[in-house]
This record gives structure tokens, sequence and C-alpha cells, in this order.
């Protein structure tokens, strides 16, 4: 058993989607596979929200896709208390959150701190549960997260996601 | 050999072998493979009848001496899934470490093995063990 599983990340006002991103950089612009040296982030601002979903390409085999959870390895920097917010959450679950053009600003319902270790149940959802499962092809809700930035926020700072699922045959 | 799988939909998939398969002994003494090699089938272990299992093992074709059996008991839920964790996913540097998950719910209890992709085991009663810090 073995599934096929991508990260996608949608952008514009049109939610265009990309399959497979080769990087999560995020940046002062709303772009895939964000280049970060060419869109630095100034101090006392946002990132741009990223909308990234879990997608399921081909199931090899297997019955269930569930348990997905997302954390970010890595320090957010120096310079201040820069925080990285995010929708998932292990518990009171917001359903899935709904697609909006990427902003710099604020988004209601990406409040919550993304984990900095792996978190102790799913903290992503499918179909707006986080118990719900893929038994098909398909997506995972959005993850939706941003980078707060601080007022002394220095270059340099880089940090990674992991996600984890299950897998069940 | 390949093994294949047929779906719900008729859609025939062949399916690539584990580092570690499980196989089940049924109540009424007939056996179930994950991997089949007479028939050349893949079997799923979520179309087994849980209250008619009798035995699963989980074990590495490869090193037949690795293996951890499991007598079912009455109101044992067997829970037997795969584990993946993708490390710096969308960088260069993307790895992905499988991990198994191989034990039992019985009502306020249980009792998991992970085994790690070493093939270090990990007994414990939390179904979200983070056994990242084991090192993978």
């Amino acid at each position: 058993m073995a599934a096929t599983i991508e990260i996608d990340e949608a952008n514009g006002a049109g939610e265009t989607l990309t399959h497979g991103i080769t990087n999560s950089n995020m940046g002062s612009t709303d772009e895939v596979n964000t280049v970060a040296t060419s869109n630095a982030i100034a101090p006392s601002t946002r990132t741009y929200v990223k909308y990234q979903k879990v997608h399921v390409t081909a199931m090899g085999g297997s019955s269930k896709i569930d348990n997905l959870k997302v954390w970010r390895n890595g320090a957010l920097g120096s310079g201040g208390s820069h925080t990285h917010v995010t929708n998932t959450r292990t518990t009171s679950y917001g359903g899935a959150i709904t697609y909006a053009t990427p902003t710099r600003s604020a988004v209601t319902g990406v409040d919550q701190t993304m984990p900095s270790s792996v978190p102790a149940s799913a903290n992503l959802g499918i179909a707006g549960s986080l118990s719900g499962s893929l038994t098909g092809t398909g997506s995972s809700d959005y993850l939706a997260h941003q980078i707060v930035v601080d007022s002394g926020a220095t270059a340099g700072s880089t940090s990674t996601l992991t996600f984890q699922y299950d897998e069940t045959a | 050999m390949a093994y294949f799988y047929t779906d719900e939909e008729g859609l025939r998939q062949e399916v690539a072998i584990e580092p570690w398969v499980w196989g089940a002994i049924m109540k009424d003494g007939s056996e179930i493979k994950q991997f089949d090699a007479e028939k050349s089938q893949f079997n799923r272990f979520s179309d087994l009848k849980q209250e008619e299992l009798s035995l699963v093992l989980l074990f590495k074709p490869e090193d037949f001496s690795k293996r951890i059996f499991l007598p079912v008991e009455e109101g044992m839920q067997v829970v037997l899934l795969k584990r993946t964790t993708i490390f710096e996913a969308a960088t260069p540097e993307e790895r992905r470490a499988d991990v198994y998950v191989f034990g039992y719910k019985k009502g306020g209890a249980s009792n998991f093995f992970y085994i790690l992709p070493d093939d270090r085991i990990v007994m414990s009663q939390d179904f979200n063990l983070d056994f990242i810090k084991f090192g993978i």
C-alpha cells in the first residue's frame, strides 16, 4: 500500500491551484514557489497568507487516509517575537476554511499558533472535520498560514513544514 | 513478483510490496495474506471482518525472524496502519519516513507497536506517540 501524496497551493483571485509545490517560502507577494530573496518581508508586516492542501493523487490500494497533522520545524528568527499563525488546531476545529484571495492582512480563522512539534492529534481536517478521511483521490481542507514579523526582525531565518498522515490498507 | 488489487470500481492496479506485511488467521482456520503469492493478489486489512480474526501477524518478508504476533481477543479492535511523515515538505531536502502502527484497542485500554524505518520497535499505549524523538 503506497498512496501518492503531494502538497498543492492556491494563489490569486481565481484560486489557481499548483500541484506538487517545490517550496513553501513565505513572502511579500502572493506567488507559488516564492523566491524568498526577491520577496523579502519587512519588519512589522505580515506575509501573504498561504493556502495549501494535502492532495491524494492515488490510493495505491489503500482504503483510507486520515489523521492529518502539520507543524513547523525551526525557529522564526531573531529580532523580536514573530508569530506563525494558522487555521489548524486539534480542538474546536472551525471546519474547512474558505479560500479567499491571499492578503497580507490578518485573516479571520487564521489565528492559531502553528505548532512547532508534532501535534498530539489531527490538526488539519478533511471535509471540514478532524475525524474526516479520504477513501479515494481528493484533498484535505486548506491549510492557511501566515507569518507575522516583529519590528526588530533580522534577515536569514529558515524553517520548514512537516506533514504527517495515516494510511490504512 | 507483481501483486494486484481490484477496487470497487473494477479497476485493477498493481501494488508494491511493503517492508513489513501482515498475515491473518481467521476463526474458521483460513489464512489471509496481505500479499498472496499464489494468487498474485493484494488484500486489504480493512476488508477483513474484525470479529472473525483469530490471530494477526506483522512480519518482515526479507527477514522472517522479525515478526510480531497478536492473538485477537473478544472485543479487541486491531489497529494496523502506516503513518508517513513528510519532513521538510516542498523543499529540495524533502524526505518521507514510514512507521507501521500495529496494536489494538479494547474498551478503554490500548497498546501499539511502532515499527520504525530501521526496524526498531517502540511500544506505547499512546495512539499518537511522538516517535520522531527516536530519530527517524
